[in-house]
């Protein structure tokens, strides 16, 4: 694996590249928040709100001020107010000033909702936030994501191996029909299936936070049977989303291990290994998997590190507190620092995967020309 | 592949055989025979859409405290399930209805030769109409254990300029006589002919006469709870429980004139210069193609609507996209060098900026300027097409690359031929099979965006697929045991985008090995 | 024949009484002390889901009003559940009353003048101010006038409209008769809110006061009048349709509608949006949520045009007696509500009318403020305001929203309060399920990131508040049924001597000097006297048990106050949480001084009611019942010593520290290690405890006592919150959206389970209203029963036109209510008319108010003498009759038969229906008989328009009967068919009326 200063020249270039891209980003993304003034727009109304209630309580029978100083007292309060929510500066210096925290991840949840959906309260880091979250998604679609690929990657081989077969076919129906279908939508059929008409599932997924907070704390207390039990209820709580995730992204898995698998097999040392006689379960496992191994990776890690962000519609039909939730409700409630933090880390993690996968292309396979 | 094609051939021929050719080729494989027939049905859909839905459809649908919705029973179920044997009672409508007694009314007892059925219900409790009385009567058949919504009443008044219809009042009594002969007067109204209003059951109406008949120790309150089961049914248990009455009803409508001199009135209606036409509606829990909402609307118009809206945005979108990414993927391809890098810099951008808050927080601000309907969605799928043009040029900028590399493309260039000649006539005519199996693959895609941001909340205006999910979803307290509200527009959804996801993996198959064996 | 005729007259069929149902007094289920049930479990449930939650019965309750109108009303129609409700909110649509132009010319002109110079219709010239100073005049236009006079100065010109419709006051008058308030009641609301026509209305007690004003403006829909009227006022003020569409100086005039989406205000607003594109007008609809909707609206200058009308919604406070708040809120600059809202630097909306010189802003003050001296004087300013902001018109209003609470049918035991409904606390105090000794209630939210359990700047919103007040008692609270305050678990005396004189503050009254932090003596702060003084009898708390078994005692009372008032008056305490100071200080400016004597607490205020109660509700402000003395020192301790914890959202978003909530297991735990670790030591909050006289109120090891039970209870139940109601708080998770209130049977406690049930307003059985004789005088009885001393106000008013005629209230009398019509009176009226008698009943027991129209009929009065001697001398006539005209005998008889034994048959068959839904009436629920009262209005209404066409048909064929009969000598058989047609229209009036009663349940 010659690693010249040639393709290292390339590595270091494709690095900056993709941190310019995700400075472009997150600029990108706080121009979107600034320009539309839709924060502005909040924060103005929750600022009105606050200053009339505070002037009714100003102007309750009984209250010695004259209407001079009631209005006076109004001002100052209002003033107060701006600077706090720190209106008091144009858009673009405000949520131009959040990118160099953003990159620290200092930042802090400016709306309640927001932080109520965690069930956590204010003051609250826009760090602690996503820590709290991604442990939530990651229950839901990521472990749907290696669910299929533990079973799209055996598979995928198999059914190349047995091309245009009731199989083969079966599974590109499936794979068509899996991709048709949003994935909201068969969450949707299933809450009311499952939740409301059944009725062998929560027809809202919210109190999962209570029976992990629950699982977590009887594992740090490495109180085992006190863990499992709960664990019957974290798992009564997540195994519709995750089947439901599960069985819309198969589809797509399995398409793809095929497709790669076909290639793989109509190589000739392949051929040339069956000629041999060998078995075909040592075929498909010495020959077929390993090679198919590198592709078939570098669609997981992305497939992974795209899952990160959660699916928010999905997320929101559940009404399952995680990533996807989280991005909704700080978009809605104009939560710039909360949803700049959100953009900043799931654009890392998908570039950094990318720039894993693109090294590994370097080291590996030298034919590709960058 | 293509021979070289002779210039004088006009280019639109050339496109009607390739595409001949190439639907042809689609059919041999059941996939493409598959996708093309769900495709044939979407279009002969939308042309019906468009040819029977009015115009301002949309703010129709948005206005639902206004008729048609309000003449609809609410929740109600599909007509055809009736005939699988589910219980819903049917929805009857009796409209342009002849008077079967027209009469001037001036002495009390009157009213028993014409409308017996009044006598029985009321005796001479009430007071009996009077003046130029009309006795309108319709039969409907209660035929399986279901109850009815509602019986609805609704007037239209025609008049000439001479009829002063401010001074004209109409009185209006329903009559109820019921399978097991009990009459009810089930709804009354009185107004003057300009300002007409329907009808519909009033509780306090009948209720005491109700309890009086059949001896039920219920109060009122708990009497007006019950009661539209009540009237299509027979209490049991003393009026705590109800089961339908099935059988034959009658409704007797009595409209009574007063106002000015009935023989006036009498002679108006008679030389038409007057015309009130009646329309009665029995309001089952079943109605039209594919049932009502919560608010009455038929569910079926607005899943009607969605065919066209989903057919113009997907192409459109599609076809910009696949365009934008074709051009700057072959012009980064084959001019390479600086403009390459920023090319494919860009297109890293877009790939990674998150589309879906980027549209939600677009499509809230759009809310913030009252662009409801045909411009908010415009806007939508503009921000759509300038971020998702970015895969495409990928694969056309590596497919440019290879092909510029080929010997007779070094040889035009070397014969001096025009950089424009070269792309155009050897370059982009390659990569047509490619971009024809993209656009397919891309025109479901904006559909399920715009579903999905209609199911968060962005309200564009317009009555899509999505937006009827996303009422379902709003309400989905009740709509868990509606199907007809979920299943439809959901299913639809899949079907057109399936449509085109099969039609894309036929492209593919056969577009595929060519392609590769370069 | 005569007899008969004399029994039909006088035979008015009085129906059986309906007994009064409500209890007034609290009537005790069980002997047992505290609640009616051992356990609530309280836990969140999503609006989505309540319905099939309530219906499989995992919730036997939800206390969360807001659910949408075809919910509820299908939870209504199905068996083995009810809907209580109560109306809890307003809906109007705010109108942008902004010119467009507005210029100064010279001289102090009129309206009229300066529209005379301008050369335009008065119409178009809003408001005019004469200045003075520069001998010019301000004038505000609605529609751009150009080329303007010389000498004319412009100080604003609109760029973005030439023309604003809603600046004119009479458009906006009209626009009340373009809002269909009956269509949306029945296609929006389901029947689930009261129509309103301005901001008082049948769901305030005080409309008792107005009802006779607000009876003259009932704006029925009259699409027709408002078009004819709008469009005559736009052709005035120079606008011209073009392609039906208005347009003025050539440019099109837009509207811009803001409408809320989040509730059933979206199709309300839709429908009014679509009245308008009817007028003529083009109209943009914004439909938008809570942030945007209030920025633009409230957060831009009305000049801008941002917003032309916007569909309001407010939230109704607790029912109360004597409110004058709905008018300084909505009808004039009080609150800042007018448009404009009170920004110095926008333009601000100015009253254009007066009454006596006196716009609704100046009669609203006198009100807001008591600047008067008796009732009457109140009363009369809340009027003249209510009527001149009708006028104005800068709402129009909508409803009255109800909130809507599923019940299962098996919970007993409720209140429904006619303010709070389901939410007031006697509730909790008093519901149980049958054969159940646990409840099952669901609420939106438990908890939610500002739901805070702290008693500083804490409980500030309904998911806090409603369980907590299930864990307190509280010193005054309101009636249920009449919004008078009383007292709860106290009793109190009122001495007043205002509104201008003073009572002497004894010399042993102490108070909290926050310099010297210490309790002095009143005197030594020059606190000699105070307007009011109230003495509460706390012998209900002191000596009870708080819920973890300490005692309750005088530092519990003054301790809590002591760190209360510190905390306003205290300068560093004052830096720290500026918004607690910002609140309470105006109000804590107001007591003077406290004096505890024996088991009574006297409270010195400088304030004053006409009503003594609503003194004694102000007094309250210096008693602090809900908690120990060691939780408020703890709640100190935190927020002003080691200041780890804010007390309010404020200083929570300002510092960056988390908002205090008791209840929270993390703040519960710091605040107990504080006391166990010794950091909150006693010697530093044994001032707060020390009277002027030296004596503490608790000594060291009390205090150590009330620290061990403190953390007992922590352990336990994992909060620090303790209080002395009926139910304690033992479980709290935020995270599982879950509480557990559960029965506090200490026999220290002095109450066992609270039900008022629900209230029955006044009802009015009967209403016998002879012929008016015009230009004689007469009398109407009107049979009015209910609980408590009742009053009956009644109006004469003209169907059509809306004019009253005449007003007053009845005079109690043996047979019932009398309403005197004396000769002046009747004169008014037309002979032959039709009039409409509106009647108003309220009674002091249960303030809200039943409305019946019904009808009277006018004949001249000496045909009345004749009618009275033909009673006199009809028997006579009888023989001459017979002989004279056999066949009419006949058909009398015929119809006397089928009269008299119909009536025979519905008397009784009225009578036994009636006793034996007596039985089955049980308790007719308060909202049913209230919604009865409206609907009965109503159809009597319908009954009104058929009886109309009866009267009108018999009274034309009298007209022409009495024509062709002439005066000749059968003027005796003429009189005698005349006064049996009169005698049988009177009998059907009558039965009508009787009928529809009776069908009406009253």
């Amino acid at each position: 694996m010659p690693l010249d200063r040639r393709s290292l020249r390339v590595i270091a270039f494709r690095g900056l590249t993709l941190t310019i891209i995700l400075f472009i980003i997150l600029l990108l993304t706080a121009v979107i928040m600034g320009a539309t003034g839709y924060d502005t727009i909040i924060l103005n109304a929750i600022i009105h709100e606050e200053v009339r209630a505070y002037r009714e309580e100003l102007s309750r029978p009984g209250s010695p001020h004259t209407p001079e100083e009631r209005e006076k007292m109004v001002k100052e309060y209002r003033e107060q107010l701006i600077s706090i929510y720190g209106l008091d500066k144009p858009w673009y210096l405000r949520t131009m000033s959040l990118i160099p925290k953003t990159l620290i991840l200092d930042l802090h949840v400016t709306h309640d909702e927001v932080a109520g959906v965690l069930g956590l309260r204010r003051p609250l880091k826009a760090g602690d936030a996503i820590a709290v979250a991604l442990p939530r998604t990651i229950l839901m679609i990521t472990l749907a994501y290696v669910l299929s690929a533990i079973i799209a990657i055996p598979l995928g081989p198999y059914i190349a191996y047995k091309r245009g077969s009731i199989l083969d076919k079966s599974v590109i129906t499936y794979a068509a029909i899996t991709n048709a279908f949003p994935v909201w939508w068969i969450a949707m059929l299933s809450v009311f299936l499952f939740g409301f008409y059944l009725g062998i599932a929560p027809s809202s997924y919210r109190p999962i936070i209570a029976h992990i907070s629950r699982f977590s704390d009887s594992l740090l207390s490495l109180d085992i049977p006190g863990a499992l039990t709960v664990l019957r209820d974290v798992l009564y709580f997540s195994y519709i989303p995750i089947l439901v995730v599960t069985f819309a992204v198969l589809g797509g898995w399995l398409y793809s291990a095929r497709a790669v698998a076909i290639r793989v097999v109509s190589e000739d040392y392949v051929m040339a290994a069956r000629a041999k006689g060998l078995s075909e379960g040592t075929v498909v496992r010495k020959y077929i998997i390993r090679v198919i191994a590198g592709p078939i990776l570098t669609f997981v890690i992305l497939g992974l590190a795209g899952s990160i962000g959660g699916f928010i519609i999905t997320e929101t039909v559940f009404d399952w507190p995680g990533m996807g939730l989280l991005y909704y409700v700080s978009i809605a409630a104009g939560d710039s620092p909360m949803v700049l933090a959100l953009v900043y880390v799931t654009t890392l993690v998908y570039l950094v995967a990318r720039f894993i996968l693109e090294i590994l292309y370097v080291i590996l396979d030298p034919r590709v020309k960058l | 592949m293509s021979s070289r094609r002779s210039v004088k051939e006009n280019p639109l021929v050339v496109f009607l055989k390739s595409a001949g050719g190439l639907l042809r080729e689609i059919m041999k494989y059941n996939m493409g025979r598959v996708g093309l027939v769900i495709l044939a049905f979407m279009i002969i859909m939308s042309i019906y859409s468009i040819a029977t839905l009015p115009g301002d459809f949309p703010s129709k649908w948005r206005h639902a405290t206004e008729p048609p919705w309000i003449y609809n029973p609410k929740m109600a179920k599909p007509e055809w399930v009736r005939s699988l044997g589910i219980d819903a009672s049917k929805t009857s409508i009796y409209s342009n209805l002849r008077p079967q007694e027209s009469r001037i009314i001036l002495v009390l007892e009157d009213i028993g030769r014409i409308a017996p059925e009044y006598v029985k219900a009321l005796g001479m409790k009430k007071l009996s109409p009077f003046g130029y009385v009309e006795v309108y009567r319709v039969n409907y058949n209660l035929d399986v254990n279901d109850y009815v919504q509602d019986v609805l009443i609704i007037f239209e008044v025609k008049a000439s300029e001479n009829v002063n219809l401010s001074r004209i009042k109409m009185n209006v009594l329903t009559l109820l006589t019921r399978p097991d002969g009990l009459v009810l007067e089930i709804s009354e109204g009185a107004f003057t002919l300009d300002k007409v209003r329907p009808v519909k059951i009033d509780h306090g109406v009948f209720s005491l006469q109700y309890i009086d008949y059949f001896k039920l120790n219920v109060t009122l309150e708990e009497m007006k709870s019950v009661y539209y089961i009540a009237v299509f049914g027979e209490p049991r248990a003393g009026g705590r429980e109800f089961t339908p009455l099935l059988g034959e009803y009658q409704v007797t409508l009595i409209l009574s004139y007063i106002g000015i001199d009935p023989r006036e009135i009498a002679r108006m209606f008679g030389e038409g210069s007057l015309k009130v036409n009646v329309e009665i509606r029995v309001l089952g829990n079943s109605c039209g193609l594919l049932g009502t909402d919560n608010l009455g609307r038929d569910l079926f118009l607005g899943v009607l609507f969605g065919f066209p809206v989903a057919l113009t945005i997907g192409f459109l979108v599609a076809l910009a996209t696949v365009m934008i990414g074709l051009v700057l993927g072959v012009v980064s391809g084959y001019f390479g060098g600086r403009v390459d890098e920023v090319i494919q810099r860009l297109v890293d951008v877009i790939v990674n900026v998150p589309l879906l808050p980027l549209l939600i927080l677009v499509g809230v601000s759009i809310q913030t300027r009252g662009w409801a309907g045909w411009p908010a969605m415009a806007i939508l799928m503009l921000i759509i097409v300038i971020f998702s043009w970015g895969g495409v040029a990928i694969v056309t900028r590596s497919m440019a690359l290879s092909i510029k590399s080929e010997q007779y493309v070094e040889a035009a260039k070397a014969i001096g031929a025009s950089t424009s000649r070269i792309v155009f006539r050897h370059i982009i005519p390659q990569l047509i099979p490619y971009t024809m199996a993209v656009l397919v693959f891309s025109v479901p895609g904006a559909i399920i965006a715009e579903a999905g941001l209609s199911v968060l909340g962005i309200d564009h205006g317009l009555p899509t697929w999505g937006r009827v999910l996303a009422d379902a979803q709003a309400n989905r307290g009740i709509a868990y045991n509606m199907w007809w509200w979920i299943l439809p527009p959901g299913l639809l959804l899949g079907l057109f985008s399936f449509a085109f996801v099969a039609l894309g993996f036929t492209l593919e198959t056969i577009v595929e090995p060519r392609l590769r064996r370069r | 024949m005569g007899s008969l005729l004399r029994i039909l007259t006088t035979l008015s069929l009085i129906l059986l009484l309906v007994l009064p149902i409500a209890a007034a007094l609290p009537a005790p289920v069980e002997a047992q002390k505290g609640p009616a049930v051992d356990r609530v479990e309280w836990f969140r449930v999503p609006i989505a889901d309540v319905e099939p939650a309530i219906k499989a019965g995992t919730i036997d309750l939800y206390i969360f009003g807001r659910i949408p109108g075809d919910m509820a009303a299908r939870l209504a129609a199905t068996p083995g559940i009810k809907i209580v409700t109560a109306a809890a909110g307003l809906t109007d649509l705010g109108l942008n009353p902004a010119p467009v132009h507005i210029i100064k010319l010279p001289g102090t002109l009129t309206k009229e003048a300066a529209a005379l110079a301008l050369g335009v219709n008065p119409l178009l010239v809003r408001y005019v101010k004469p200045l003075p100073a520069e001998r010019k005049t301000e004038i505000e236009l609605c529609g751009i006038v150009d080329p303007l006079p010389k000498g004319a100065e412009e100080i604003f010109k609109s760029d973005k409209a030439t023309f604003n419709p809603f600046c004119i006051r009479e458009l906006r008058f009209e626009l009340n008769y373009v809002f269909d308030r009956e269509t949306i009641l029945r296609e929006v609301y389901r029947g689930f809110a009261n129509i309103k026509y301005t901001f008082y209305g049948p769901d305030d007690p005080t409309y008792t006061e107005l009802a006779d004003l607000i009876a003259k403006y009932a704006f029925g829909y009259d699409f027709e009048r408002a078009k004819r009227r709008i469009t005559d006022i736009m052709m005035a003020a120079g606008a011209d349709l073009v392609g039906g569409k208005w347009h003025y100086k050539g440019k099109r005039i837009d509207i811009i509608g803001i409408i809320r989406v989040e509730d059933e205000r979206l199709l309300l607003g839709r429908a009014f949006a679509l009245e308008l594109v009817k007028l003529g007008f083009n109209v943009i609809p914004s439909e938008l949520a809570f942030g945007p909707a209030i920025s633009i609206v409230y957060g831009t200058n009305p000049i801008d045009f941002q917003w032309h009308f916007y569909t309001e919604g407010w939230g109704k406070g607790v029912l109360d007696r004597w409110d004058p708040g709905n008018l300084a809120q909505f009808g004039a600059d009080i609150l800042a509500y007018l448009p404009g809202w009170g920004e110095p630097e926008y333009w601000n909306y100015k009253h254009e009318l007066t009454i006596d010189g006196k716009n609704a802003s100046d009669y609203a003050r006198k009100a807001w403020y008591m600047e008067v001296k008796d009732k009457e004087e109140w009363l009369d300013a809340l009027r003249k305001g209510t009527e001149l902001a009708i006028l104005e018109s800068v709402r129009i209003w909508g409803f009255a929203t109800h909130d809507k609470w599923p019940v299962r049918a098996e919970v007993k035991g409720l209140t429904v309060d006619l303010g709070a409904g389901l939410r007031s606390p006697y509730n909790c105090r008093g519901w149980f399920v049958e054969g159940k000794k646990d409840i099952k209630v669901g609420h939106l939210w438990v908890w939610t990131a500002t739901t805070v359990w702290n008693t500083y700047r804490g409980f500030r919103d309904v998911y806090s508040v409603d369980p907590a007040r299930c864990t307190y008692d509280f010193v005054v609270w309101r009636h249920p049924f009449t919004g008078m305050p009383i007292g709860f678990r106290t009793t109190f005396t009122v001495e007043t001597a205002g509104p201008e004189g003073k009572l002497k503050v004894p010399d042993d009254a102490i108070w909290w000097d926050a310099e010297k932090g210490a309790w002095v003596y009143a005197k030594d702060l020059g606190r000699a006297e105070a307007t009011s003084k109230v003495v509460f009898d706390m012998s209900k708390f002191l000596g009870a048990k708080w819920h973890n078994g300490q005692t309750i005692t005088w530092a519990d009372l003054l301790g809590t106050l002591a760190l209360y008032l510190d905390a306003a008056y205290n300068a560093e305490k004052a830096k720290i949480e500026g918004e607690y100071v910002r609140v309470y200080k105006e109000n804590f400016d107001t007591v003077v001084a406290v004096r505890p004597v024996g088991n009574n607490l006297e409270v010195y205020v400088n304030f004053w009611h006409f009503e003594p109660a609503y003194i004694a509700d102000w007094a309250t402000w210096a008693t602090t019942t809900s908690l120990p003395f060691e939780l408020v020192a703890g709640q100190d301790y935190v927020g002003y010593v080691s200041k780890e914890r804010a007390l309010s959202l404020t200083r929570a978003g300002a510092v960056g520290i988390p908002w205090l909530s008791l209840v929270i297991k993390a703040d519960a735990e710091l605040i107990v290690k504080h006391f166990t670790e010794g950091r909150i030591k006693y010697d530093d909050y044994k001032k707060f405890l020390t009277m002027p006289d030296g004596k503490a109120l608790m000594t060291a090891d009390e205090w150590a006592s009330r620290v061990r039970a403190l953390s007992g209870w922590f352990a336990k139940t994992g909060t620090a919150w303790i209080s002395n109601g009926p139910y304690m708080l033992t479980y709290y998770s935020s995270e599982e959206q879950k509480l557990i209130l559960e029965a506090f049977r200490d026999p220290t406690y002095p109450f066992g389970p609270i039900a008022y049930g629900e209230a029955a307003p006044v009802s009015i059985v009967a209403v016998k209203a002879p012929l008016i004789p015009v230009g004689g005088s007469t009398e109407i009885i009107v049979d009015a029963r209910g609980v408590g001393d009742i009053f009956v106000k009644y109006l004469i008013r003209d169907p059509v036109t809306k004019a009253v005629v005449a007003s007053g209230s009845a005079e109690r009398a043996r047979e019932g209510f009398v309403i005197k019509l004396p000769v002046d009176v009747t004169t008014l009226l037309l002979p032959y008319a039709v009039y409409e008698l509106l009647i108003i009943a309220y009674s002091s027991d249960v303030t809200l108010p039943t409305e019946v129209i019904a009808r009277i009929q006018t004949v001249p009065a000496e045909l009345v003498e004749k009618l009275a001697d033909v009673g006199k001398s009809v028997e006579e006539l009888d023989e001459r009759l017979r002989a004279i005209n056999e066949d009419l005998l006949k058909r009398i008889a015929e119809v006397r038969g089928a009269l008299s034994e119909d009536i025979a048959k519905s008397v009784t068959l009225l009578s036994d229906t009636f006793t034996k839904a007596l039985e089955g009436l049980g308790k007719a629920t308060g909202d049913s008989i209230r919604a009865l009262g409206t609907e009965m209005g109503r159809s009597l209404g319908d009954l009104r328009t058929a009886t109309e066409d009866r009267i009108s048909g018999v009274e034309r064929k009298l007209a022409t009967d009495i024509q062709t009969v002439g005066a000749t000598a059968e003027a005796a058989q003429s009189t005698a068919r005349w006064a049996l047609i009169v005698g049988v229209v009177n009998l059907i009036i009558l039965l009508a009326i009787a009928g529809m009663l009776f069908m009406r349940r009253i």
